[in-house]
């Protein structure tokens, strides 16, 4: 290896680190702030803007605002927790941790702040588009396709502003931490781009090109891998480098760190089915998801055991350092939410858990306790660093630590508390197991409002100790003045080199005999998984014959083998290669057959009856006000589920739903039967005030509903695109023909309305509205011919079953 | 072949493959990590720790 003694002086670029710190604490207010504001909407309707009107007695007058909903703002409060909060401090960790580790400036500082500027107008955009009800009804992936291009290119602009540091760095080896962070940058990119693939029919308005099962799928890889790649990895690259550097030692065990990273990526993107136990998914996805789930418990313990023994020597300083005492309780937290993740993957505990508060408290204590406290500490950390100063106030740090982890607990126990007792009570059963105990849904719902207007409380003592934190770094910022950090390093010719090219040496880390090896195998793997007869025959042969050659080959060179991974771990690209192959296995598997075989055409036994242009209208307003928040569309296969609700859901009958509504909580009852349930007129006094016709509910009015009129000009664009996606609309339905048969259907509807003393115009959102919730559960046999389909509910409607109600 | 891995009842047998792949991907890792070389594993662990970071190693932000 070339090299010359000159040295160098570095200045780190702590500026973008100090821009990303500040915009994680400010947006991190708004999240909590929504977050708080939504769980009081849980227990009091009002707060869906009629308490605008009382505080400002009668000034501002309103039966409910739409930008204010439930439906709306929770889309809201997740995003700008995942995407802002906690994005934004990710960022600020990754920029500082990175430049120091790779003993290098960030490579471009125009880079850096397009991913500053850029990261905050998405957000922006976001904090406008979801209240106005633009939303893509995906959860965590809701906003709109503008917006997601942006996220798609300020995060490949990270991407590729971390990569090219990597490649600058001054350091040789690749730090744990960096390779969490690596880990996160491929992942993230590979998982948004699948799971955000969509048709546009305007500017504001796509459908996914998965729809009913495969979208489910899909959306739960993406949904689960989320919380892995975005809110779980960066955060142990952070930890790894900010743990040792509070306690001021190495990390306990850096070979467990090893096994950590490669077991966690390679497990984690297995478990998403975790989230569709007991549904109309394949029964082999399940138990992939389930068995990948448990086995996530031993690297995330390794990860937690590995953190908090870093400690060791150091536990008497919790008491005096805030920032230990921080990083503590997140990596508890994280044990923790690990140990509950895998408890609530098992089928038999989710079958209570699902649709339940439970699993909304486990979010929390991993996102308020782990993600919320590791940015606590490392902000504390930081701040007198990054301002040359020292903390404000370590009481008013102490006191923030106290409010939240009181407030973590309160919001926990709580959940758990009304997850368990509601979902007993409604599995629960009385003569001899053949009638429901509670059979009426808000039963449920009631027992547990005490319970979670604890979690609103204990939301709000986070809250209250995260503006401590602002106070206290605002105040620490005004002390001291902004300074970016200097290194003095020793300039090699090039260390990555060694002798050869960059280009070259990226060149022989793959070609080698493992990599070779490695490749052969797979491919005649997939020979003889797709190929039948001869085909089959010598696909097997020949992966058994190269399994043995290379058997052979390993024990001949083992010192040759075992230099190639040490050289790896040297090679920013190779890495990020292998760590890319490690993290799409699962997904690869786990979509392909699903997306290929599992599709309209091969279905048996109940398929869906495609929405008329009036239902798909009614559709759209519903995925826009975001009542899949609350209301899921699948009868779980369970006894107590089907005495509730109905025949259990069957995997076609939500085949032609662009997006899936599956759901993932029950706020209120599920809707996959709810067509002809009730009558027209139920629906439209229910939409107009909740509670005069569900005496206890907490549903929000939506008034607006019977003031705007349904976008009819849409609808042709919108029929268009849904036809690409395989539903079955006649290839000749005219502009005039979709318009003729919305006034038709409009008009039945309005006349039936009308009949039962309620009165609307038919070109009126809630006419569409009610139109599709009419449809829900129609479906007909694939035996029988397709003409005689009829909305299997639907005709079992009538006006006796909604007079019953 | 293909269609038998959507057709057929896998319930029985997913979970052993499950287990036997991530025990082959953990029992790799194992090795590898156990074979690293105490040098190494030194330098690597120092990483975070060779930065100071004292008013002198600072300079103010323009």
């Amino acid at each position: 290896m070339n090299t010359n003694n000159n040295t160098k002086t570095i200045v780190y670029d702590d500026d973008s680190v100090r821009k990303f710190m500040i915009a994680s604490i400010t947006w991190g207010i708004v999240a909590m702030t929504a977050g708080v504001l939504i769980a009081f909407q849980l227990n009091y309707w009002q707060m869906n803007g009629k308490i605008l009107e009382i505080i400002t007695f009668g000034w501002l007058k309103n039966e409910g605002i739409e930008f204010l909903t439930f439906g709306r703002l929770r889309p809201l409060h997740t995003n700008a927790a995942i995407f802002a909060f906690v994005g934004n401090m990710m960022f600020a960790g990754i920029y500082y941790s990175t430049q120091r580790l790779c003993r290098v400036r960030m490579a471009s500082d125009l880079l850096s702040k397009i991913n500053f500027w850029g990261w905050q107008f998405i957000i922006l955009c976001a904090a406008i588009s979801l209240p106005a009800g633009f939303t893509r009804g995906k959860e965590y992936a809701e906003l709109i396709w503008p917006i997601n291009i942006m996220v798609a290119v300020i995060w490949l602009i990270f991407g590729a502003n971390f990569f090219w540091t990597l490649g600058k760095r001054n350091e040789k080896s690749i730090y744990v931490g960096l390779w969490f962070y690596i880990a996160t940058i491929v992942t993230v990119t590979m998982l948004y781009v699948v799971n955000h693939l969509s048709i546009p029919t305007s500017f504001t308005h796509s459908y996914p090109i998965f729809g009913g099962v495969q979208d489910a799928l899909v959306q739960w890889w993406y949904g689960h891998n989320a919380v892995a790649f975005f809110l779980t990895t960066p955060m142990l690259g952070i930890m790894y480098y900010f743990v040792p550097k509070a306690a001021n030692r190495p990390v306990y065990s850096y070979r467990l760190s090893i096994i950590h990273f490669w077991s966690l990526v390679f497990i984690y993107i297995w478990a998403g089915p975790h989230h569709l136990l007991n549904t109309a998914l394949p029964e082999w996805l399940q138990s992939l998801g389930m068995v990948f789930s448990l086995m996530l418990w031993a690297p995330s313990w390794a990860g937690m055991l590995n953190g908090l023994l870093t400690l060791r020597g150091a536990w008497d300083r919790l008491l005096t350092d805030p920032v230990l005492k921080f990083f503590a309780a997140a990596v508890t937290f994280y044990g923790m939410a690990t140990f509950e993740g895998p408890l609530l993957s098992i089928k038999a505990v989710n079958a209570l858990s699902h649709y339940t508060d439970w699993t909304v408290g486990h979010v929390h204590s991993a996102t308020l306790g782990w993600n919320g406290f590791l940015a606590a500490g490392m902000f504390y950390w930081l701040a007198p660093r990054l301002w040359n100063t020292k903390l404000f106030s370590k009481s008013m740090a102490n006191a923030h630590f106290w409010l939240g982890m009181v407030g973590i607990l309160l919001y926990v126990a709580s959940m758990w508390v009304a997850g368990i007792t509601q979902g007993l009570m409604l599995s629960a059963t009385t003569e001899g197991g053949t009638i429901l105990q509670y059979p009426n849904f808000l039963d449920t719902l009631q027992a547990i409002r005490p319970v979670m207007l604890f979690r609103a409380i204990g939301g709000g003592f986070y809250l209250l100790g995260f503006a401590l934190l602002a106070i206290n770094i605002w105040k620490t910022a005004r002390s001291g003045t902004p300074v970016n950090g200097t290194v003095e390093v020793a300039i090699e010719d090039d260390v990555h080199s060694m002798g050869k090219t960059a280009g070259e040496k990226r060149f022989f880390a793959f070609l080698n005999a493992p990599v070779i090896y490695a490749l052969l195998i797979i491919t005649f793997m997939l020979v003889a998984i797709f190929g039948t007869g001869v085909v089959f025959l010598f696909g097997t042969l020949m992966t058994i014959f190269i399994v043995i050659a290379a058997y052979a080959h390993f024990e001949v060179s083992k010192a040759a083998w075992s230099e190639w991974y040490s050289k790896l771990l040297d090679h920013g690209f190779a890495f990020t290669i292998l760590t890319i192959l490690a993290a799409a296995i699962g997904g690869a598997i786990q979509i392909i057959p699903t997306v290929t075989v599992q599709r309209a055409d091969n279905i048996e036994g109940r398929i869906q009856i495609a929405y008329t242009p009036l239902e798909l209208a009614g559709r759209d307003i519903y995925v826009s006000e975001g009542c899949y928040n609350c209301h899921s569309q699948m009868i779980r296969t369970l006894v107590p589920e089907v005495m509730r609700y109905g025949d259990y859901s069957h995997l076609g009958e939500s085949i032609y739903d662009f997006p899936h509504q599956w759901g993932s909580k029950r706020t209120g009852p599920d809707l996959a039967r709810e067509g002809g349930l009730r009558s027209d007129d139920w629906h439209y006094w229910h939409m107009l005030d909740p509670r005069g016709v569900s005496p206890g509910s907490t549903m929000p009015n939506y008034p607006w509903l019977f003031e705007k009129d349904t976008k009819v000009s849409q609808l042709p664009k919108k029929i268009r695109v849904m036809r690409m996606l395989g539903v079955p609309y006649p290839i000749d339905l005219s502009e005039e023909d979709i318009q003729a048969q919305v006034d038709t259907q409009a008009a039945e509807i309005v006349a039936r309305l009308a009949e039962k003393g309620a009165f609307v115009e038919p070109e009126k959102e809630i006419v569409a509205l009610i139109a599709y919730l009419q449809k829900l559960g129609s479906y007909r046999d694939t035996n029988q011919p397709a003409e005689a389909s009829e909305p299997a509910q639907a005709a079992a409607a009538s006006e006796e079953v909604a007079t019953a109600e | 072949m293909f269609k038998r891995i959507i057709y057929d009842d896998w319930t029985s047998i997913v979970p052993h493959i499950s287990f036997w792949l991530t025990f082959g991907v953990f029992l790799v890792i194992v090795v590898r990590a156990m074979f690293l070389r105490r040098a190494t594993v030194k330098h690597l662990e120092s990483l975070p720790l060779q930065e100071d970071e004292s008013p002198q190693s600072t300079v103010k932000s323009k």
